[in-house]
């Protein structure tokens, strides 16, 4: 696994964790050749939930309202989601897991439309608990009841109001 | 940075659009707490419709100037603005002119005042406050912070994320130690940085 370090723009340091394997690393950080993730707004989320800036996440699934940065999974056990939304013809998925506040363990990065569908999702899913099994075995992870208890503030659920 | 201008212009915009939607929601967050704000309340102080607050606080957005400043008086809170140089990081446009970090002249004295990212050793400085800076011995710190560095000996009254000179005991018994080394006093942690956490690959 990697640490991924901040986007090469701004001075900011680091205070949140996002691990990922190495082939991920390779891809976000331009390694591996995909010219994709030279994008602005993919690397905007990436610094904005590294450097402890806002980020949103929801623990209630459904995404088609707000469009939330992470998404937990509904009916699967504590698998969360980092989503890449922009550029929306290039939206990529990072599936994990936090093993506690702020500190993302990614196990999988997929392409939105390899993601289609509600039951193409929970199929990864299990897949993805598989993997992780075999890779983290019995390490423990968060469970929580509202974001503030995975992601550390500044983070809003835009399913629940703010004030 | 992105070889594009275009590139950079859309990262630095949603950074700071997520900036400012995070600095207010955690100022509204502190309110709500300790003073039971309202979702209406504020609605009201800022003149909005209480539906206009909800969409306003859904998620960043490219806010007016106009906006910030609503929710800035609603919350009692002044907006701060200050521009870093990037070609020059010591130095920062305010609204009030160009403003200096350290590194601090060894012809300086201080009595009073905010020195960061350098070191200073004037004998007899009154330092107000230190971050990322270290204190050499000759320094004398009356009162004030230090954050992150090493400070002199001294009667410091408060010490987070630093180390400071032991020499003067009669002192160290006020000093609050947050996260720093050398202090007896137990204190809340700095904010976490990540631990390494081994996985098999």
């Amino acid at each position: 696994m990697v640490l991924m370090g901040l986007p090469d723009a701004q001075g900011a340091t680091l205070k949140r964790a996002l691990w990922v394997p190495k082939e991920v690393d390779d891809a976000f950080t331009g390694q591996a050749g995909f010219i994709d993730f030279a994008d602005p707004r993919f690397a905007g989320l990436l610094q904005r939930y590294i450097a402890g800036t806002y980020v949103s996440g929801t623990l209630h699934g459904d995404p088609k309202k707000y469009r939330p940065d992470f998404e937990r999974l509904l009916n699967i056990d504590e698998v969360w989601v980092m989503c890449f939304r922009s550029p929306k013809i290039n939206q990529w998925r990072l599936m994990g897991r936090f093993t506690q506040k702020d500190e993302f363990i990614s196990l999988g990065f997929y392409q939105r439309g390899y993601l289609d569908g509600e039951k193409k999702y929970h199929s990864v899913a299990q897949t993805f608990l598989t993997r992780w099994q075999s890779l983290c075995g019995g390490a423990s992870f968060l469970r929580g009841s509202k974001i503030q208890d995975y992601i550390s503030m500044p983070v809003s659920d835009p399913y629940v109001p703010i004030i | 940075m992105f070889q594009s201008s275009e590139a950079n212009r859309i990262f630095a915009a949603q950074v700071l659009e997520a900036s400012f939607f995070g600095a207010f929601i955690t100022a509204i967050d502190a309110r709500k707490n300790e003073t039971k704000l309202t979702q209406a309340e504020l609605a009201e102080r800022t003149g909005r419709e209480k539906t206009g607050m909800s969409k306003l606080l859904a998620g960043p957005r490219n806010w007016k100037i106009s906006t910030m400043s609503d929710l800035a008086v609603a919350l009692d809170l002044t907006l701060e603005f200050a521009l870093r140089d990037r070609l020059n990081p010591m130095r920062k446009f305010t609204a009030t002119g160009i403003e200096y970090d350290a590194p601090v002249s060894q012809s300086l004295v201080w009595d009073t005042g905010v020195i960061t990212a350098g070191t200073v050793d004037t004998s007899g400085s009154n330092l107000g406050l230190l971050i990322n800076a270290n204190a050499g011995a000759n320094t004398t710190v009356n009162t004030g912070y230090l954050m992150t560095g090493t400070g002199p000996v001294g009667a410091m009254t408060n010490v987070i994320t630093g180390s400071y000179g032991q020499t003067n005991v009669a002192t160290q018994q006020r000093w609050q130690a947050i996260g720093g080394a050398g202090n007896a006093v137990a204190a809340p942690s700095r904010p976490r940085i990540p631990s390494a956490l081994e996985f098999a690959s």
